[in-house]
């Protein structure tokens, strides 16, 4: 098990698991958002092959209705 | 006539009523309120996903010919905006960029100061930068300075339908700067929409006045219908004012005489 940070908040997740199969545990859509993790906006291409290591900071957002 | 074009940065706008995506309470108007204002511009924010209530992307309700405005609503000071705008711009959103900096959670009044260095630092990573400021001449210098695209400076608070409390301010902008003016924030009624127009403002942005009438759709219209009236206005070159009345009527050849 690994401890990383979602949207600040501790989050432990299983080792090895890839972006792409997080966001589909959190029943997110990978169009609807953009991910940074380490303050690194990482590209929807690649979501598959980046696997969450110990102690990443992930921020997922969305665009949202707004002024 | 020639046609009417705004151009910001290398787009042109036929439409110079500008709509946000906030406050509507249920999203299927976004696409409603876009058709009734005609709207060619409309701005979106960016947020952290919460998983306990998951929200749908706003951008599915938006035409794709509609142009994003992305703000950097939530920034405190210019690092943070320019950290948002780089977001969205990864994201797809286009080059074009709100900056709001705010940290005065009274009235929602923007710090001109970081405004300007957000602007002069993604201005010269090719965003097509539309900052939100207090209605000033020398910050709006520096904008310029900066390489802002154009300028939006505030009516009276966000969302306070207040309207233009600051006319005279805005005035010596559109007066005195070359950039597009677009008056955003504080406009209640398409009357005060109207009154932006006419004193040449080059657009207009309208979010809670239209999002939070009872009736959404068609205060989108009436405000479309009062920009261009506005604008019409503006173009035609107003009569003069007078104190005393000046006869519309041939004053001579009464039937008295």
């Amino acid at each position: 098990m690994i401890t990383i940070r979602v949207n600040g908040k501790k989050v432990i997740i299983e080792h090895n698991i890839s972006l792409a199969r997080f966001l589909s545990k959190k029943e997110i859509k990978k169009e609807s958002v953009v991910v940074l993790i380490n303050e690194e906006i990482i590209k929807k291409n690649i979501f598959d092959t980046v696997l969450l290591k110990d102690n990443d900071k992930v921020e997922i957002l969305r665009f949202v209705s707004g002024g | 006539m020639q046609k009417d074009i705004l151009k910001i940065a290398d787009r042109e706008f036929t439409n110079r009523l500008f709509t946000g995506t906030g406050k509507f309470p249920d999203k299927n108007m976004i696409p409603k309120i876009l058709r009734a204002s005609g709207s060619q511009m409309i701005t979106v924010a960016l947020r952290r996903v919460d998983f306990s209530m998951p929200e749908e992307n706003v951008l599915e309700y938006i035409d794709k010919n509609v142009i994003l405005l992305p703000n950097t609503s939530g920034a405190r000071n210019a690092k943070e905006a320019v950290k948002i705008a780089r977001i969205a711009k990864e994201a797809g959103c286009g080059n074009f960029i709100k900056i709001e900096v705010i940290h005065d959670m009274k009235y929602l009044l923007p710090d001109n100061e970081e405004t300007v260095k957000a602007t002069e630092i993604l201005s010269k990573e090719g965003f097509a930068v539309l900052p939100y400021v207090s209605p000033d001449l020398v910050i709006a210098k520096k904008l310029e300075d900066a390489g802002a695209a154009a300028i939006m400076p505030l009516g009276s608070p966000i969302g306070s339908n207040q309207g233009l409390k600051t006319k005279s301010m805005i005035e010596i902008i559109i007066e005195n700067i070359s950039l597009p003016i677009i008056v955003d924030a504080g406009i209640g009624k398409p009357s005060q929409a109207a009154e932006a127009m006419e004193m040449g403002a080059d657009a207009v942005l309208v979010n809670s006045a239209i999002a939070n009438a009872n009736d959404p759709e068609i205060m989108a219209e009436a405000f479309s219908l009062a920009v261009k009236a506005g604008r019409k206005a503006y173009l035609a070159k107003m009569a003069e004012t007078s104190k005393y009345a000046k006869a519309s009527s041939p004053l001579t050849g009464f039937l008295h005489e």
